[in-house]
């Protein structure tokens, strides 16, 4: 039995929000992580994080 | 010039964020950005400001949050982007424009053997692959299992929830649940229900956020 607590979000999941989540429109955008761009969007591409790519990567490997 | 994309919200409504965010209209939607010099990048403090303006933006009007890092060198370039997507946009902003969205995250209480993706990690030998595998599957019916009860004990349409198992280390399951801002207190009195009714995992309640989860 435990409580419920109500803090502030946890970093990792904003991450997982604001990079995995949220509207995407037609159109060209790059994310960037302190410099190093991870992904370059054109048209309609899935924007997807690093850690998204690992686990697709991994899949496909398996 | 870059535009940082941050909100779509119906173009009536754009105006109240004037002199705040550049707004780009379409016939019926408006994209709200912040204007720079330099293509963003995924910063902590960089990420938690377009957490705070989609939030400021979304108790103010109904609004869309824009992905981190969506970002056009032109309002043209901009403005035809929101002409190609307009219907979807507007369609989202009437079903989940007003709503927010309460982010439960379910917390292991015990450790366990690092479960995830066991076949992306390096096993020295075969029965350990298989170990590692094994204990994966299990962690993911026994957080399946959580996420059930949680959703039987918000009484919640599953439309309105978005589950993801095992995400990493030490976490079940997240669950994001879409609910009118009259309806938050009762989707975290559930919460709380099923927290005290819990021994495998702890319960963590954030929000309210703009819808994330319920866009594409």
């Amino acid at each position: 039995m435990n409580d419920l607590s109500t803090t502030e979000i946890p970093l990792v999941d904003i991450i997982d929000r604001l990079l995995e989540r949220g509207v995407v429109l037609a159109g060209a955008a790059t994310i960037s992580v302190a410099g190093v761009d991870l992904v370059e969007l054109r048209l309609n591409v899935v924007l997807a994080s690093v850690d998204t790519m690992d686990r697709t990567r991994a899949v496909a490997r398996s | 010039m870059t535009l940082l994309v941050r909100s779509f919200v119906r173009a009536a409504d754009a105006d109240q964020f004037a002199g705040e965010l550049a707004a780009v209209r379409g016939a019926h939607v408006a994209a709200l950005a912040t204007t720079t010099l330099e293509v963003p990048t995924a910063t902590e403090a960089e990420l938690r400001d377009h957490a705070r303006i989609t939030a400021r933006v979304h108790r103010q009007a109904a609004s869309l949050p824009a992905r981190f890092g969506v970002h056009y060198e032109s309002q043209n370039a901009l403005a035809r982007a929101i002409g190609a997507n307009e219907r979807r946009l507007a369609r989202e902003l009437d079903e989940v424009g007003l709503r927010n969205e309460l982010s439960i995250i379910l917390s292991w209480r015990s450790a366990r053997p690092r479960s995830g993706n066991a076949g992306s990690r390096a096993a020295t030998s075969g029965r350990e692959y298989l170990l590692a595998r094994a204990a994966s599957e299990r962690e993911k019916q026994e957080a399946e299992s959580l996420v059930a009860r949680l959703v039987a004990v918000l009484a919640g349409d599953r439309a309105v929830i978005r589950q993801f198992i095992c995400p990493r280390d030490g976490v079940a399951a997240t669950v994001a649940v879409l609910t009118t801002r009259e309806g938050e207190t009762a989707v975290r009195e559930r919460a709380d229900r099923f927290a005290r009714e819990t021994d495998e995992v702890t319960v963590a309640v954030y929000g309210p956020m703009p819808p994330y989860s319920f866009v594409s």
